[in-house]
């Protein structure tokens, strides 16, 4: 009786909507453990099962259902199921209870004794006695469920039931509007079609599908269904494309669709039909090809959709690659001659159009036709054969009768269509080698055609064609291809009136070194380099020259060695201009640099070094031991392209490389060097960038640290010559910062401090102080802030290198090349830049707050600004309003680089917390900055005029209307001087501005 | 005027060639003056957007760097613009967009001459006649409904 008593409780817990688990979990214990059989509590739900009315019955078999679901396996025997299924496939007429009995069978059908029989059954009676689209969504889904089970666990079933399992399936799904439950059904059929024949009834599921088509609907955000509309987009197109027997009905309809004037519904019905020529016989395709091509090159000619043209166009080539036949062609043309009439009936549509705009007088939209002509022709290599040989003899004979040069370029752009659909098949078609002779000389240079700029889109086209026949595979000899290439070199070597040409021909051997480096490496590359080594190269030239070889390299690894090893030994040749041999070096550092920093791979590093970065240092030693003299520019050059590569190099390969500079260049820097090495000066740098691009595990090849970091200070300190006292004190930066044992850090940066009491050159004790603040801050040591301190009282006391100290902040803060950077290895500690911040601006705050004196409040606002510039957005925005004020000081008080810092600080706080300046922003900033846009004060440089009018664009838009409206009259008219700046980028910030300001009010 | 309805339905779209000048060093000199040239009244009106189609000036070749003439000493640009057909009603609306983006850009001291390219047009005569008459172009411009058609065409331009 406790059975009966526990059902009627969960039946009268149903109706009161009361949370049943506990009671439901006690049902299942007591079956589970075997105190109660399922009979037992069938036999107590009897009364409610049997009842005649609706709601009992219900509940009744929802009972049951619950429990169900929730028993183990093992506990419901097999002799149990087949009375549950009877049951339940009879229940299935009672509208009522089908929602917990779908749920109930899904528990079933999980188990082992289920079979393919009660699959059927209850599949049967689902069809035969369920209106499915009269109940709510979980009923549905359930329904669908059930159904993918049957698929996926009982196939027997389901093919035994064949059409009535396809017909039934048609009558559940027809009618759902749900896109979850779309999703579901959808995902359904494709299964059922590879299972079952659905020949018989394949009108009428596909009816029932392609309703939807196309579908749509509005996804809503936060629904947690997450049936998006591209997937459920998919869906519908795997199933209207999962059966050749939908093929015949689809073609029409879809093609139909192309015609609407959505663009997504045409892309859709294009897409789908592309899919379809998988799925589909293409016999359906025949039929309507002359209507879809039709559709297809109206959609193209139009062009207003690049969406709508790309899917066009993959449609065709997608259809045509299934229609194109079979077969590969063989060498026997003649005998292919009936097949390729026969068959090529499609291709007609495309080829008579083509053929008829290529003979007329003037050929429309020749983009257009090629595009379609190449989507035909790459869609296989049948149809690319048969492509060309309609067209090419009309464009070969074409060419040879006109010189209407529009014509023939026209023509040239038809060609390359056709050409790079045989590079894409990767199968030239045979008639090419027939009209070979007529292709060369169509992309042959005519000297009828002046190099001029009306002509050059004919050049471009015309070279186009050549790297196409290059990349032809076979076709060219390799004579052939010399000369091709030799053409586009010169292309791109000479000068050109529309520098057009020169780009698209460098574009050109780019693309061309990616498939053939060594043809460009042995035929190109000399061309460029005989023409650097040119007397009188322009310096346009050359840069463009060198911009060339520099793409050519990083774009093809092939390429780079052989072009950095063609522009070291014309440097070391001595055959170049001075100039463009710091701009030669120039594009070798920024080669390296790209090539480094796309790898971690240290033996393109080693590689670098090796064959290209030692030479050019080995060569720059000579040159000064000889006494000649090397600019300067070149040897920072030479020694950022060794920063570059030996900064990849491993420990031990560092050490190595080191010893010999060390040997070379050491004496130099600890002062030990005789007078006769002087000239070696200039080329410390080189040695420097060494230096502080080792990793923090390279031992420096020294005896004692201590005495070198002594040394060189002292040198430092002592010298005359500025190149050896910057490189002294990078080099010292870098073996401080990269020390990680903080006492020896410490005892080092006391050594190099040691020497300052005794040197005389203030100004150098100044900018030691700065390199061992640089050193010691960027890994939070505590020296670094009291050479920080030390530099902020010789601002406040004000001494006489009171400006160099406040200036010098950029070395603290600032990008260097080399030292203590870091790609460079350089040690640099979370939050380094952040305590920085917090440190050193209340003291420069306070510190002008305290001072009267005008010349300590400037440096100390050249202080300001060069902290701030180098302050990441996240730590300056933090607490910026104290800054603010001090801010606009330095944009009053200072000039140049500095008040165009401040304004772009200012503008950044505009751009990022404009509430911040809301009440300054008409009354103090709008004035301030309008004056900073005239030209006749000479602290108001380019930048500074820029950056003011860059701040006054913004205003608008940060801030509403009547706060900026009452000074839109002032800042127009300023804006008006501005448009006649005599400086053309200004003049264009100031109409940017002007228009910004002029619409004021009108978003 | 009906703006739905298209004067020129399928006008020829032109490939954009991009010559931007690019920046110098000597940009950044104050001691070397820019005058203002062709070039840079190019660029000003190159992005307007003709009043039809979501299409430039530029890519429907109705303005042409060579058919832009500046003298900056003494003060005179002269543009002539090509409509897309000789019987475009809209020849009228794009030559006041030009001018209005001029007035908007060029230094004050400038007198702007906006002329039809000679033949490009049925009424010619009209039209220049119209663009470069003061009053009626402030008149022109006094008419909202215009002057909201002016404002849209420029705002890729700004």
């Amino acid at each position: 009786m406790e059975v009966q008593r526990l059902v009627d409780a969960y039946i009268i817990g149903l109706g009161d909507n009361a949370d049943n688990a506990e009671l439901c979990k006690t049902l299942v214990t007591y079956i589970n453990s075997g105190d109660i059989s399922l009979l037992e509590l069938v036999q107590a739900l009897g009364v409610y099962l049997a009842s005649e009315e609706a709601g009992r019955r219900s509940k009744g078999v929802n009972v049951l259902s619950d429990v169900l679901v929730d028993l183990p396996a093992d506990a419901i025997p097999a002799a149990a199921t087949a009375r549950l299924v009877q049951f339940f496939s009879a229940r299935l007429a009672d509208a009522t209870c089908v929602p917990h009995i779908l749920t109930a069978t899904l528990a079933l059908m999980r188990l082992p004794s289920f079979t393919d029989l009660f699959a059927a059954e209850i599949l049967g009676a689902l069809f035969k006695e369920v209106h499915v689209q009269s109940f709510q969504y979980s009923t549905r889904r359930a329904s669908y469920q059930l159904v993918e089970l049957a698929l996926q666990s009982y196939p027997a079933a389901v093919t035994k039931m064949g059409d009535g399992f396809v017909l039934g399936f048609a009558q559940v799904l027809d009618g759902e509007k749900d896109p979850r439950a779309l999703m579901l059904a959808f995902q359904i059929i494709p299964k059922i079609a590879s299972m079952i024949d659905i020949k018989r009834h394949a009108e009428d599921l596909f009816d029932v599908i392609f309703c939807y088509f196309p579908i749509t609907f509005k996804h809503r955000e936060g629904d947690p269904s997450a049936v998006s509309p591209e997937s459920l987009k998919s869906a519908l197109r795997a199933a209207i494309t999962c059966s050749p027997y939908f093929g015949e009905m689809a073609i029409k309809p879809l093609i139909e669709k192309t015609t609407a004037a959505a663009a997504s519904v045409k892309v859709d019905a294009l897409e789908t039909l592309a899919a379809g020529a998988l799925a589909y016989s293409p016999e359906v395709f025949k039929a309507e090809m002359e209507v879809l091509v039709e559709q297809i090159r109206e959609d193209v000619m139009m062009a207003a959709n690049e969406s709508v043209v790309n899917a066009a166009l993959t449609t065709l080539e997608a259809i045509y690659g299934v229609l194109s036949p079979s077969a590969p062609l063989t060498d026997s043309l003649p005998s292919q001659d009936a097949e390729m009439t026969d068959s090529s009936t499609p291709l007609d549509y495309v080829l008579k159009e083509a053929v008829f705009q290529l003979t007329a007088d003037e050929i429309k939209n020749p983009d257009q036709v090629g595009k379609i002509l190449r989507a035909v022709a790459r869609s296989s290599s049948y149809n690319c054969s048969v492509v060309s040989d309609a067209v090419l003899p009309i464009i070969v004979e074409r060419m040879n009768g006109t010189e209407v040069l529009t014509v023939r370029r026209e023509l040239m752009d038809v060609l390359n269509y056709v050409l790079s659909a045989s590079c894409d098949v990767e199968r030239r078609a045979e008639c090419l080698d027939a009209d070979k002779t007529n292709l060369l000389s169509i992309y042959h240079p005519e000297s009828s055609v002046p190099l001029d700029k009306e002509y050059s889109f004919l050049h471009i086209v015309r070279l186009k064609g050549i790297t196409l026949l290059t990349l032809l595979p076979d076709f060219l000899s390799s004579n052939e291809a010399d000369i091709a290439l030799q053409t586009l070199g010169r292309a791109a070597i000479e000068l050109n009136e529309d520098e057009n040409v020169n780009k698209e021909a460098t574009h050109l051997l780019i693309q061309l070194a990616q498939s053939k480096p060594e043809q460009i490496n042995s035929t190109v590359l000399p061309m460029f380099m005989d023409a650097l080594r040119e007397d009188m190269v322009a310096a346009h030239k050359a840069s463009r020259l060198l911009n060339a070889l520099g793409s050519i390299s990083v774009a093809a690894s092939d390429s780079l060695l052989p072009v950095l090893q063609g522009l070291v030994s014309l440097v070391i040749a001595g055959k170049l201009a001075s100039s463009h041999c710091v701009a030669t070096t120039e594009t070798i550092r920024k080669v390296i640099e790209t090539a480094t920093a796309s790898t971690t791979n240290a033996s393109v590093g080693a590689e670098l070094y090796t064959a290209i970065v030692s030479p050019l240092v080995d060569w720059v030693h000579e040159q000064a031991c000889a006494n000649k003299e090397v600019p300067s520019l070149l040897v920072v050059e030479i020694a950022r392209a060794l920063a570059a590569s030996f900064s990849k190099l491993d420990t031990d390969t560092q050490k190595r490389n080191l010893k010999p500079l060390f040997e070379k260049y050491a004496e130099l820097v600890v002062g030990t060097a005789d007078s006769s090495v002087a000239s070696q000066y200039q080329l410390l740098p080189v040695f420097s960038a060494a230096v502080c691009s080792c990793w923090c595990e390279t031992r420096l090849p020294v005896d004692d640290l201590d005495l070198f970091v002594s040394s060189i200070s002292a040198t430092a300190l002592a010298t005359e010559s500025n190149t050896c006292r910057n490189v002294c004190f990078e080099v010292m930066a870098a073996v401080l910062n990269k020390t990680k044992d903080s006492k020896l850090r410490s005892r080092l940066a006391q050594r190099a401090l040691q020497c300052a009491p005794d040197t005389k050159n203030e100004a150098a004790l100044v900018v030691l102080h700065l390199w061992i603040a640089r050193a010691l801050t960027s890994c939070n040591d505590k020296g670094g802030y009291d050479s920080v301190r030390w530099l902020l009282e010789q601002i406040r006391l004000p001494s006489l290198h009171a400006a160099e100290a406040a200036q010098g902040f950029n070395i603290i803060l600032g990008e260097h090349d080399w030292a203590v950077t870091p790609s460079t290895h350089g040690m640099f500690k979370v939050l380094a830049k952040q305590r920085f911040y917090s440190t050193v601006v209340p003291e420069i705050t306070s510190g002008f707050q305290n001072t009267a004196d005008i010349a300590v409040k400037t440096n100390l606002l050249v202080v300001l600004t060069n902290v701030v510039r180098h302050m990441p957005k996240s730590v300056l925005m933090n607490g910026i309003e104290k800054v603010v004020p001090l801010l606009l000081s330095a944009i009053r008080l200072t000039g140049g680089d500095l008040k165009a810092a401040s304004i772009r600080t200012i503008t950044l706080v505009i751009l990022e917390t404009p509430e911040i300046l809301r009440d300054e922003v008409v009354t103090s900033i709008i004035p301030l900055i309008i004056a900073s846009t005239t030209q006749s004060n000479a602290e108001n440089t380019v930048g500074v005029r820029q950056a003011a009018l860059g701040a006054l664009s913004l205003i608008p838009e940060k801030y509403p209307y009547p706060v900026v409206n009452t000074v839109r009259k002032e800042v127009l008219n300023a804006l008006a001087r501005a448009r006649d700046d005599r400086k053309r980028l200004v003049r264009q910030d100031a109409v940017k501005a002007f228009n910004k300001w002029l619409n004021l009010g009108d978003a | 005027m009906n703006i739905t309805q298209k004067v020129n339905d399928a006008p020829l779209v032109y490939e954009v060639v991009s010559q931007t000048r690019g920046v110098q060093q000597s940009d950044f000199d104050d001691g070397v003056e820019d005058p203002i040239d062709s070039e840079e009244v190019y660029e000003l009106i190159r992005n307007i957007n003709d009043p039809e189609h979501p299409l430039t000036l530029e890519q429907l070749h109705v303005t042409n760097r060579e058919h832009i003439y500046v003298d900056d000493c003494s003060n005179r640009v002269l543009i002539e613009f090509t409509p897309t057909i000789p019987h475009c009603s809209m020849a009228t609306l794009i030559g006041l967009c030009i001018r209005v983006r001029l007035l908007r850009s060029l230094p004050e001291r400038f007198k702007v001459d906006i002329r039809i390219r000679e033949g490009s047009h049925q009424s010619e005569s009209q039209v220049n006649k119209q663009l470069n008459d003061k009053e009626r172009v402030a008149a022109a411009l006094e008419n909202t409904y215009l002057l909201d058609v002016v404002n849209q065409c420029l705002a890729t331009a700004a």
